[in-house]
């Protein structure tokens, strides 16, 4: 019998909750460092001991740029910022708020509905509230580095992807959008017979070339609906005025590095703009980007992260 | 954005099988403290025991918790003892004193009439255990048997001590004879 002093270890669990799937990822939190214990594809109940996170899916979340008065706790600040978003919506019942600071004083607060967020959560088999929440897209965004200067980031999730206009460390616009590689690798191994994934790993040399085929032709779709919501993006930042011209760049951040080839070969001027991301830890690619990114943030609620190890 | 959370306050419970080991922990120095001590009691007393055999010899157990009743104990026999020694010895004396000045008045005559010149004529001794009476004639000049030396000297061991002159004639041309009488009581 293993004697687990859990209150000198740290261990933190991430759930990672989508579509019905579940995965558990394990690791104790140590010296600035994460060290990954166990990774699940099943959901593997916890330790009431333990620092649980967990993802919330987009289709729950509401998001809103308010002006909030400066107040130094945050408790304060949430409780002010949920009056507001009950006067403007005309909302009743129970919220889950929590404000990211961002430009000129304004304050971008993400919501969730109690009720839908506690559904969410039991329907996934989890029956306790987890110490963290944390929406996917702004999930994967955490392990990437902040450049200064007015940047897009664009977000391409396993289920949800995203376009996050920043301006330095701040927030100025969040919008979804409907690419999934998911969906795009569920269009792969319909033609080949296995995932984006694993005929990445393979270097099956003709498995590659028949994907890259496969992504060409969707590539013009995909760069379509890109280049729109970048436009949109721009236009839609009340927050100041930018234009496609006057940021700094575009980071694209995807986890499969063959939609990231197809997307930089296009000729585009916006694309000319895009870059690769500088990652701040080491991205394992047996994990999921967001789970990752909830790791990370786990680790932050309890100190520096410094690396994640596995 | 490190800071966002969309969860609401969790209670951070901890386990009672955690709890129980922080107990354990926690307690174990006060043992550690309360065993060691024991254990240093027990050399010291071991030390003791080997370094007085001829008082501990005599203890009828070795139960190191009743050493402190059985010290007591031994401490009151033997002050018993000494007190005994102490009055036995007294007795002792005592009793050496008494038969001391059964005959010391006796030897002190001899002893005084030895350093005399003159001539003495012992006529009766009497003792019956408590009074002595010792009746001489001295025969001299002059009587060289200082009374008061007598008294300093009898007078510490007896009481009721007279020294009397009962008679004083002419003997002989100048010789005299002086009649004396001793008595005294133990």
């Amino acid at each position: 019998m293993e004697i687990r002093l859990a209150i000198f270890s740290n261990r933190v669990v991430v759930y990672n909750l989508n579509e019905g799937q579940a995965s558990t990822l394990v690791a104790k939190y140590r010296n600035n460092k994460m060290r990954i214990k166990s990774y699940h594809q099943r959901f593997v109940p916890s330790d009431p001991e333990d620092m649980v996170v967990v993802n919330v899916p987009w289709d729950i979340v509401q998001t809103a740029f308010l002006e909030l008065p400066p107040i130094k706790k945050d408790i304060d600040r949430i409780r002010v910022a949920e009056l507001e978003l009950r006067r403007i919506y005309n909302l009743s019942e129970d919220i889950n708020v929590s404000c990211i600071p961002s430009l000129f004083g304004k304050y971008f607060v993400l919501f969730v509905r109690r009720t839908d967020f506690i559904r969410f959560l039991e329907s996934n088999g989890l029956n306790f509230t987890p110490d963290i929440a944390y929406p996917n897209v702004l999930s994967e965004l955490l392990l990437v580095k902040k450049l200064p200067g007015r940047w897009l980031y664009i977000v391409l999730g396993e289920y949800t992807s995203g376009i996050v206009v920043m301006s330095g460390n701040f927030i100025t616009n969040f919008r979804i959008i409907d690419i999934s590689t998911n969906e795009i690798s569920h269009l792969i191994k319909e033609e080949t017979g296995f995932e984006l994934y694993e005929i990445e790993t393979s270097g099956n040399e003709e498995l590659i070339e028949q994907s890259r085929k496969i992504l060409d032709t969707i590539s013009s779709d995909i760069i379509s609906i890109i280049s729109r919501e970048i436009i949109i993006s721009t236009n839609t930042t009340e927050l100041e005025k930018i234009s496609i011209d006057s940021i700094d760049g575009i980071v694209l951040v995807s986890k499969s590095k063959m939609i990231r080839d197809t997307i930089f070969s296009a000729e585009s001027d916006i694309i000319r703009k895009f870059t690769d991301p500088v990652y701040l830890v080491k991205i394992y690619p047996q994990l999921s980007m967001s789970e990752l990114g909830l790791l990370y943030r786990g680790g932050i609620e309890l100190g520096k992260v410094k690396s994640i190890i596995w | 954005m490190e800071k966002l959370n969309l969860s609401y306050g969790r209670k951070r419970v901890f386990k009672l099988k955690t709890f129980l080991i922080l107990l354990f922990i926690s307690l174990l120095p006060a043992v550690s403290f309360f065993s060691v001590s024991y254990q240093i009691k027990i050399m010291k007393i071991s030390k003791l025991l080997r370094a007085y055999p001829e008082v501990f010899n005599n203890l009828s157990s070795t139960n190191l918790d009743l050493i402190e009743g059985q010290v007591d104990n031994l401490v009151v026999s033997l002050s018993d003892k000494e007190k005994e020694r102490i009055k036995s010895n007294e007795e002792i004396r005592a009793y050496i004193m008494d038969v001391y000045r059964d005959t010391y008045f006796l030897r002190f005559f001899f002893n005084e009439i030895s350093k005399s010149s003159n001539k003495f004529f012992l006529s009766g001794v009497m003792y019956d255990g408590q009074r002595f009476y010792i009746d001489y004639y001295e025969y001299g000049t002059t009587t060289q048997l200082s009374t008061e030396t007598v008294y300093s000297e009898l007078g510490k061991y007896y009481k009721d001590l007279t020294v009397q002159i009962l008679d004083e004639k002419n003997f002989l041309g100048d010789i005299k004879y002086f009649h004396y009488v001793w008595e005294g009581k133990k």
